[in-house]
Formats: C-alpha cells, sequence, structure tokens
C-alpha cells in the first residue's frame, strides 16, 4: 500500500506530464517522469521482509525481587531499512541493565543483531513473553509501515516469597500463635506422602528403611541406617480465608494490600502446615455479599400452574417478585485441606493465579461451599482481609457462619481476623499518611465488636511491622 | 559532524542552490525583461546606490537585487524547515523556472491568451538541468524532513543516540543514491527521446486519431500503470499491532 505522501509525489508527477503533452514541451514530460522512476525505484528496493528471532536461554522459576536476564538474537535478511524490534516485558517488571527494545539500519548486506538485558520481577504471578514484536520501514517511507511479531517463546514463573515465622527464637512469642483445637494431638497415621529421610531410631519400622541412600551415605562415611518419613495424617486442620475485593488493590501495582494478604496466606499456610496440619484455602470477595444469595436455593421454585390445572383461584392473583439479587452461580475458588508440601505446592500455584475480583462468592457463601469439607474437624479459622467499617455486614454474617463449625477455646471461638492495613500501605505522602490512621481509626469500632464476636483480630502494618511481630503482638 | 547537522547543512545547500540556478535562469527570461521596468520603479534608488544602470542591457545591479531577494526568501523558507516552507520553497523556484521552460514548448498556449512572446538567453539543456536540479530539491527536500521526524519519533521511542545515528546516515546515503540514479535515467530518458521519437512517429503516423488524443490515452495508461505498481509494491502484513516501543519498569 502507498502512503498519502507518495501519492502527493505521484499526482505531481502525472501534472507536469500532462503540463508537457499539452505544450508540447520534451522538459515538462521528463520532469514529470523525475518523481515516478524516483518512486518506481524505492518500490523495487523493499524494505526487510525476513526477519527472525531467537532467545538463549531456559524458561525460569524464581522468587519475587529476583532478577533475570535474556539475549535475543534477530537475523535481518532482505531489503533496505529500518528495523526495529521489541521483547515486551510485563508492565510489573523493572529494566535494571541493557535494553529490551533496539533500533537499527539494515543496508545491502544481511545483518545480526543482538540486544540482551536484565530485569527484576517485581510482582507474583506466570509471565509467557510469546512473542518478539517487529517493524520494518522503507527507506523513504514510500511503503506503510510492516509490524509483525516473531516467535520466541519464553515462560517465568515468579513466586511470593512466604513471610515465614518460624525463625522466632522466643518461646513466649511463639505460643501465642493460635494452633487448632485438635493440635494436642500429636500422632496419626501415617499417609503415602513422603516428607524426608532422617537417622534411624529404635522402634522404627524395618520396612521403613531406604537401603539405596543407606548404603550411597555408608559409602562415603559411616552413617546411621537412614528411614523413610511419611507425613502423618492429622485432624489438625486450619482454614484460610483470603479476601479478593476491589479494596484489596489499594496501593501500587507491585505493593498493594493484595500482594501482602497473598504473602501472609502463603506464610501461614507455611506454619501451620510444618506443624502437620492440614490446610485448606478459599477466596472470597468482601463486596460480594451485595448480591448474595443464589447456593440459598438449590431447587427451581415448582410450577403451581401445572400442579393446580383445571383448579379456580379464589383469591386475587398476586405478583410473586423474583428474589432480589439473584445472579448466576459464581465460581467457587478453594483448595481442600491436605498437609506436606504438596498442599505448600497447591497453594503457592493458587497464589500464582489469585488476583483482584478472583473469586465471586461472599465469606458466607464460600463457607457455604467449602462446608463438606469443615463440618466434624473444628477447624482454626483465618480470615485475610482489609477492614472497612462501612461494610461489615458480609463478614458479621460470614463469622456467624462459622460458628457453626468452629471449635471452642475458653467459649471463644478459633476464629482470626488478620486485618491488612491497607490504606497505611496506599499512604506515600504525610498528608496520605494521616488521612491513612484516620481512616484505621474508623475502624476501631469494627475491631471491638469482632473481638467481641469472639475473633482474635491481629492488625498489620506490612510498613512498620514484620509479618511475625504482627501476630506476636495479637491478642484476643 | 553530527548526521543532523549534516541533514540540515544538505537542505541549506540545496536550497541556496536550486533557487538561485532558477533566479539566474529566470533574470534571462523576455517574461522579466517586460516585467523589468516597473521593478525597476520600486528597486531603481536601491540599484542606483548600488551602482550601475538599473536597466542596462547586460546585467545590471538589478538582476543582482531580484537574484538577492529570490536568495533571501530561499533562506527564509530553510530556515522555517517544514514542510509548508519547502513547499513554498518550490513554489518560488517553479514560478521562476516556468517562464525559460515555456519558451521550448511546440504549442504556445499562453500566447493565445496573452500577447506575449516566450524568450531565453539560456539553452535548452541548461533548462533541463535546472528542471532536474529543482525536482531533485523537492524530493530532497521532502524526504530529509521526514528523516528529522524520524529521528524525533525514534528518540521518544527509547532508541540510543548511536543508533538513530546510523538510521539517519543510512537514510542520507540510500536518498542520495536513489537520486542520483533517478538523474541518470531521466537525462537518459531525455537524450534517448529523440531516437524513440523518430520510431514512433512512423507508427503514430498511420494511426486514424490527432496526436493529442494519442498523448492524453498514453499519460493515462502511464498513470495507471505507475499507480498499479506502486499499489502492489507493499504488502502489508500485522496492520493494527503497536510499533515496538521501549519497556518503562515499575
Amino acid at each position: 500500500m502507498i502512503t498519502q505522501s507518495t501519492q502527493e509525489i505521484i499526482v505531481s508527477g502525472i501534472t507536469f506530464m500532462v503540463m508537457g503533452m499539452f505544450l508540447g514541451n520534451l522538459i515538462f514530460v521528463v520532469l514529470g517522469l523525475f518523481p515516478i522512476v524516483f518512486l518506481a525505484i524505492g518500490v523495487l528496493i523493499r524494505q526487510p521482509q525476513d526477519i527472525t528471532v531467537s532467545r538463549k536461554g531456559e524458561d525460569a522459576k524464581i522468587w519475587v525481587d529476583n532478577q533475570i536476564a535474556d539475549t535475543l538474537t534477530a537475523t535481518v535478511k532482505g531489503g533496505v531499512g529500518l528495523v526495529s524490534f521489541n521483547d515486551c516485558i510485563p508492565s510489573s517488571f523493572n529494566l535494571d541493565e541493557g535494553t529490551n527494545v533496539k533500533f537499527f539500519w539494515k543496508g545491502v548486506k544481511d545483518k545480526q543483531v543482538i540486544i540482551s538485558y536484565r530485569a527484576t520481577c517485581a510482582k507474583r504471578g506466570m509471565y509467557e513473553l510469546n512473542d518478539v514484536k517487529y517493524e520494518t520501514r522503507h527507506p523513504l517511507q514510500i511503503t506503510d509501515n510492516q509490524i509483525g511479531k516473531a516467535q520466541a517463546p519464553r515462560s517465568y514463573i515468579v513466586q511470593p516469597r512466604p513471610m515465614f515465622v518460624r525463625r522466632i527464637r522466643e518461646k513466649k512469642a511463639i505460643t501465642r500463635i493460635p494452633m487448632p483445637m485438635e493440635a494436642r494431638i500429636t500422632f496419626g497415621f501415617p499417609t503415602t506422602d513422603f516428607l524426608e529421610v532422617r537417622d534411624y531410631q529404635p522402634g522404627d519400622l524395618y520396612r521403613n528403611i531406604n537401603w539405596k541412600v543407606t548404603a550411597r551415605r555408608l559409602s562415603s562415611s559411616p552413617s546411621a541406617l537412614q528411614v523413610n518419613e511419611y507425613e502423618k495424617e492429622g485432624k489438625k486442620m486450619v482454614w484460610i480465608f483470603l479476601d479478593s475485593a476491589t479494596h484489596m488493590s489499594l496501593g501500587t501495582t507491585v505493593q498493594n494490600t493484595m500482594e501482602y494478604a497473598v504473602r501472609a496466606t502463603l506464610g501461614l499456610a507455611d506454619f501451620y502446615l510444618s506443624r502437620e496440619c492440614q490446610v485448606g484455602l478459599c477466596i472470597y470477595d468482601y463486596d460480594a455479599h451485595e448480591w448474595e444469595g443464589s447456593y440459598q436455593r438449590t431447587q427451581d421454585t415448582p410450577d403451581l400452574d401445572n400442579t393446580f390445572f383445571g383448579m379456580d383461584q379464589m383469591e386475587t392473583k398476586v405478583k410473586v417478585e423474583e428474589a432480589r439479587g439473584t445472579r448466576e452461580p459464581s465460581l467457587s475458588r478453594y483448595l481442600f485441606p491436605d498437609t506436606g508440601k504438596k498442599q505448600q505446592f497447591r497453594i503457592l500455584r493458587e497464589m500464582l493465579n489469585v488476583d483482584i475480583r478472583y473469586s465471586g462468592e461472599s465469606l458466607k457463601e464460600a463457607i457455604h461451599s467449602c462446608r463438606r469439607h469443615i463440618v466434624g474437624t473444628l477447624p482454626l479459622f483465618i480470615i485475610i482481609t482489609m477492614l472497612d467499617a462501612s461494610k461489615t455486614d458480609a463478614l458479621y454474617a460470614g463469622i456467624k457462619e462459622l460458628y457453626k463449625y468452629s471449635g471452642r477455646l475458653k467459649m471463644k471461638p478459633s476464629i482470626i481476623v488478620f486485618n491488612i492495613q491497607g490504606y497505611k500501605i496506599a499512604a506515600q505522602r504525610e498528608v496520605e499518611e494521616i488521612a491513612a490512621k484516620l481512616l484505621d481509626f474508623r475502624n476501631k469500632p469494627l475491631t471491638g465488636v469482632l473481638r467481641k464476636m469472639g475473633a482474635t483480630v491481629v492488625n498489620w502494618n506490612p510498613h512498620t511491622q514484620s509479618f511475625a511481630q504482627a501476630l506476636i503482638k495479637q491478642r484476643a | 559532524m553530527n548526521t543532523a547537522t549534516f541533514i540540515r547543512g544538505s537542505e541549506f545547500v540545496l536550497a541556496i542552490v536550486s533557487t538561485y540556478m532558477a533566479a539566474v535562469t529566470m533574470v534571462q527570461t523576455s517574461l522579466y525583461w517586460r516585467a523589468r521596468p516597473y521593478m525597476a520603479i520600486i528597486f531603481g534608488p536601491i540599484a542606483s546606490f548600488l551602482g550601475g544602470s538599473p536597466t542596462g542591457e547586460s546585467g545590471s545591479s538589478l538582476d543582482l537585487i531580484m537574484i538577492g531577494l529570490a536568495l533571501a526568501l530561499s533562506f527564509t523558507f530553510w530556515r522555517k524547515g517544514d514542510e509548508t516552507g519547502f513547499g513554498r520553497l518550490f513554489s518560488l523556484n517553479m514560478l521562476m523556472f516556468f517562464p525559460s521552460v515555456l519558451d521550448f514548448s511546440t504549442f504556445n498556449w499562453i500566447n493565445l491568451i496573452l500577447p506575449y512572446e516566450s524568450l531565453t538567453a539560456v539553452t535548452v539543456h541548461w533548462v533541463f538541468v535546472v528542471g532536474l536540479l529543482l525536482q531533485a530539491t523537492y524530493l530532497t527536500l521532502r524526504y530529509t524532513m521526514r528523516f528529522k521526524e524520524m529521528r524525533s519519533e525514534l528518540k521518544e521511542r527509547g532508541a540510543e543516540e548511536d543508533d538513530i545515528e546510523e538510521i539517519s546516515r543510512g537514510q542520507m546515503v540510500y536518498l542520495s543514491q536513489l537520486v542520483a540514479g533517478t538523474v541518470v535515467i531521466s537525462t537518459g530518458v531525455y537524450f534517448g527521446f529523440p531516437y524513440v521519437n523518430q520510431l514512433l512517429t512512423e507508427k503514430a503516423a498511420v494511426l486514424p486519431y490527432p496526436h493529442l488524443i494519442i498523448g492524453v490515452v498514453s499519460i493515462l495508461l502511464i498513470t495507471a500503470a505507475t499507480v498499479l505498481y506502486l499499489k502492489g509494491g507493499g504488502n502489508q502484513s500485522g496492520a493494527g499491532n503497536l510499533p515496538p516501543r521501549a519497556s518503562k519498569g515499575v
């Protein structure tokens, strides 16, 4: 396709030629031919057409805030002109070194260009860099620019860093982190999930001896017999309810309430899984309460007109209104409770995908969805959210629903409300910090009500407290 | 030398040289000589101040003033450096060039309207070379302006300075080669025309149509062929995608 500018030149050339014809002037005719010959040669020498891009290295799995390095080689054949290519990195990647975009001139000879860059991955998630975009331009832009994509796939799994709490050395502090009701049971049946290899101890079954590992260790140095250890089937159960409502996006793309909530979820999951608890995870939406209700109706309302066909109605017919707020059943997002590293991996994988409005269920609906896995287990419930005094109904309704399934320690239900102080995360300037303090102050009565309801409220300001400090400072 | 400075310098040289050649050609035409007494009324005092007779037969200070004025205008248009400026420069050059080229026309249409006998002191080859220079200037300035725009665009998109320099150099070399090639081909066509004309006249003489109709049909055919050729020249793929840009970190 020829460009607007080129069309103008053609018109000027034709005008000269027509003038030359009418005046019988050879000079005009040749001058009219000049731009046309110019364009014709220009079109004959085309812009580069054949571009291939290859990428060095392999797919990677890294932690948040780690660096990735990539090197791309673009080979351009044929044509002459400007070529640019760009490896589009996700917006949450911070380019630290090098460049991911290159502009260069392709002359008559084939050209190979290499670019490399280093970037820091600031946000969890699964990132797939499939295509490298390129653009080729005619040197004079006589023809339209050609934009295309070259296949050079690469995927990165950026894992969120869990906030481990096991490093706390103060015995007093550790004991204050609540455990499930059934935590008093210290033994259980071994499952088939492999945990680790350890030294043999009197009482271990002979069939559990791992002879291969024992032989390998003995060949290098004297060592005890090695036995396989399997995960114990425990009844200690913890349910983590993670809020994915819109207010969790408070903050920047990288540092927002949701990111801290995810890290807290992983930290708590790790804490309880390492203590042989079964951990279940459920994601809900704090705001979904407003249109809650679909789960209550499991059957369609019977068609009374058909049932009582032929019978006259004595009373005047009353028009029945449709239940307010009915909606399509929303997608449940939960992981069954389980123990061990497999469960830790499942939770980590789920956390890669979690985003705002990830679930459409309210807290009450979410509890209802998981109820078959809760009944009879007396679990510890942890609700990770950002308290909002203006919207309390959903939380109260959810906690009341949890009463049905919760065990009671000293007459109190085992419920922790882990409140991430999102306003303080979002505050950047001094004025905003004051506003955040005011907004959090507004939540104080709500905290009081929740404590009266029997829940343990843990407030966490990630800017001033570590995760462990927040758990230590909690009070029932 | 910085490529941007080189581009600007080339523009200056081309603008000044083409205007000078067009002005020199103009002052040797009969149209200019008819207008000369009127110009002498306006510029006479200045010409007298500079010395010599304003309306002298062989080159006078008035002619120098006229050439100087044209060069000053050309300089102003070059300083503007945008599409409008260069468009005006082309119009100015063509305006000065037309009176001389009309002298070499077979049909003097203008004489039917105005009682004016077009005459020039320069040769036909001189006029042709000046015409080529004007066309080459027009196309070169048109594209150097685009190169400058592209430089700023690339800078905005995060290109490195060295890459921009390399691209501009490549574009300038390409443009000069293309202009040189076109000049050679056009000159070949011009000087080869009498021979082709001889061959075609014999064939065209037997056709039952006037030569004007044959000419118009030929022009239309050339136009259609050019448009079809140029349209088929660049197939576009992946349109609608965004061009590559430098990514910014968080």
